[in-house]
């Protein structure tokens, strides 16, 4: 289950930022969070990534000292902080609803950390001056909160945050309450401050394309466990369960019912009936029911004039509806089986029309096969 | 729909109407004949004479009603402090209540106003004369001891103070109530302790509460008479028993006008005062 973490952080490995171990937490009979041990390295964009209700905000929410787990511990930068009240927790918070008081201007906001760790006022006017040219919000110090846009108070609380230079800086879902253009330029930014702080950043969101543009590592979560935890690569190549595979970007599933080995060579039958090669590869060990997946960019229309090389391996279907996407489009295609497959398709591909009839392959290395578990984590 | 600016000004004038109707008649015509009154002249039968003196208000100032205003004051003082000290914690408390049970205990703080005021204040008096409820619980004790707390300043506050707590609760009810949590968590994710954050963050975010609160019980407890004929006797008049003996007794309508002139004056210079600091925080 876990994936091998990026080279950087095979050095820090061991002495992690934050050292979750078998934590957990239950509302009365409901389990929000099963046991959870993970290690979260210095310096590391770590992302809790998952449907509502998956338990990352409780997670993050432990980290942060606002819940009280039902069990395990948490050590930060080696001291088990499990039993420490918030405001003893070297970590800082930007709140999904930014929580920016209304009663400070800009600039009291910002300072009101130091003002609670009982910086001396030189430091303190230096490091607020700091973050303010770091945020770029120059010019708005004396402004209410009130009079400040969805993405200047999304700087404010990042602002406030960070000037109390914290080990861990945990980010609830900061971005969701800005509008599609800002997000993507909030995500750009928060890469450039994080990688300019070196501050180890925990970020909850449920967008998949946030947490695969932003993240080093990802904890996929489902249902209160987890289900995968690596690079954005891994999760999104190589998913490890079913519903990581369906919940990161789309994909072709089916349920694979027979499998057979030719010199080597690797075919599967999936439930639909069809027969599918997928190249040189080993049989994985029998007895687990398995799931085919496969990315619509691991489908291939085949051209009219490559018909007679691939034609055996090809799959005939009709296109019933196309999604423009600009960079590519997505087909969707019910072949001749009944079974609907979703295909993309290139920009600089000719475009097809609906109605039409292509023939398309599977690249057999972009098929990947996910063994199916009974229950999640 | 579109309106132009002239056609919604008759439709807010009209809708308006009833409460401006009602407004110049029974506020500010009576407030306006006080005004008048108090420049008046009164003749042996206590009628009203009009001419022009300012003998009534002169007469304000006299030590005997000066007294009474700074004893109406102190005790206005108190009565308001003691309910804050005791209504804010309880307005927090019942404002951070899961919903259910929140409503529940709000009934609890409104009940006194299905019963009448007056009935209410009587029943301390039960409670609290020498062979009432209180020292028949105290003598029930194995120390016996007894407390002669009706007719005495002691008795005025509790019954004042009694009366007025639902006005404190209330108000800053309202406000800890839209208190977004999130922002006391800030708080205690900036490093402010509890104390601090309370100083800091749920303070300065329920003022707006307390203030209201303050108005509610100061205003009325200066001005109370009911209560300090029923559970203070005679011993310690306030100006609301002054003002109230000028019209009935005394039959003295004009200086008991400029009384009455005086208190709204003040009061309109209290509500001055804290609306101008408001102002300047911004």
């Amino acid at each position: 289950m876990n994936g091998d973490p990026k080279e950087k952080y095979e050095m820090k490995k061991s002495d992690p930022m934050v050292r979750i171990q078998d934590l957990q937490k239950s509302f009365g009979d409901f389990t929000a969070l099963h046991p959870l041990t993970l290690d979260i390295f210095a310096g590391e964009f770590l992302t809790f990534l998952g449907p509502s209700g998956c338990g990352k905000t409780t997670l993050l929410r432990m980290i942060s000292g606002f819940e009280e787990p039902t069990g395990g511990t948490i050590y930060l930068d080696g001291v088990d902080v499990t039993s420490f009240p918030p405001h003893r927790r070297d970590v800082n918070q930007v709140f999904q609803s930014y929580a920016l008081f209304p009663h400070l201007n800009v600039q009291e906001n910002i300072e009101f950390g130091l003002k609670m760790k009982k910086i001396s006022k030189s430091e303190s006017k230096s490091r607020v001056e700091q973050a303010i040219q770091l945020i770029q919000l120059q010019g708005m110090e004396r402004r209410k909160t009130t009079e400040l846009s969805g993405g200047q108070k999304q700087r404010v609380a990042m602002a406030r945050a960070i000037v109390c230079r914290p080990k861990v800086l945990l980010l609830d879902e900061p971005l969701s309450a800005l509008d599609a253009q800002l997000r993507h330029q909030m995500q750009v930014e928060l890469k450039r401050i994080q990688s300019q702080l070196g501050i180890t950043f925990v970020f909850v969101t449920h967008d998949q394309e946030e947490a695969l543009a932003m993240s080093d590592r990802i904890l996929v979560m489902n249902r209160g466990s987890v289900e995968q935890i690596g690079t954005s690569f891994e999760i999104y190549h190589q998913p490890a369960t079913p519903f990581v595979a369906s919940f990161i970007g789309s994909s072709n599933r089916m349920a694979v019912i027979e499998m057979r080995s030719d010199e080597g060579k690797l075919k599967v039958r999936v439930d639909s009936g069809r027969w599918i090669s997928l190249g040189k590869r080993e049989e994985p060990k029998s007895g687990a029911k398995f799931i085919l997946s496969v990315r619509p960019e691991g489908i291939e229309v085949v051209g009219e004039e490559s018909k007679e090389e691939s034609i055996e391996e090809s799959i005939e279907g009709r296109v019933i509806q196309i999604l423009f996407r600009g960079d590519q489009s997505h087909l969707f295609v019910r072949d001749l089986l009944g079974v609907e497959w979703r295909i993309a398709q290139s920009a600089r591909q000719r475009p097809y029309r609906v109605g039409e009839l292509i023939r398309f392959t599977i690249t057999p290395l972009a098929a990947i096969l996910i063994e199916e578990r009974n229950k999640g984590g | 729909m579109n309106l132009s600016s002239s056609k919604r000004h008759w439709i807010v004038l009209f809708w308006g109407l009833p409460m401006t109707l009602w407004g110049a008649l029974f506020i500010i015509a009576p407030m306006a004949l006080l005004l008048g009154y108090s420049f008046c002249e009164r003749d042996a039968l206590g009628q009203v004479i009009w001419s022009f003196t300012w003998e009534n208000y002169q007469r304000v100032f006299d030590p005997v009603y000066l007294n009474v205003f700074i004893r109406s004051f102190l005790f206005a003082c108190i009565t308001t402090f003691v309910c804050l000290m005791v209504g804010y914690p309880a307005a927090y408390f019942i404002a951070r209540l899961p919903k259910e049970v929140r409503n529940l205990y709000l009934l609890l703080v409104m009940i006194p106003f299905w019963t009448s005021f007056l009935i209410r204040t009587y029943a301390w008096i039960t409670l609290l004369k020498s062979e009432g409820v209180l020292n028949a619980i105290l003598g029930a004790l194995p120390f016996s001891t007894s407390l002669d707390l009706l007719y005495t300043p002691m008795a005025v506050l509790i019954g004042l103070i009694y009366t007025f707590l639902p006005f404190m609760i209330l108000p800053i009810y309202s406000c800890a109530e839209k208190l977004d949590l999130s922002l006391v968590e800030a708080g205690s994710d900036l490093g402010a302790n509890p104390f601090w954050n309370f100083i800091h963050v749920i303070l300065p975010l329920t003022w707006p509460g307390i203030g209201a609160g303050i108005l509610f019980v100061f205003v009325p407890t200066f001005g109370m008479f009911a209560v300090v004929d029923l559970l203070g006797g005679s011993q310690t008049p306030l100006i609301g028993n002054v003002i109230q003996n000028q019209f009935l007794q005394a039959r003295n309508w004009p200086f008991g006008s400029a009384l009455g002139v005086i208190l709204l004056v003040m009061f309109f210079a209290l509500y001055a005062m804290t609306h101008d600091e408001e102002v300047d925080e911004r």
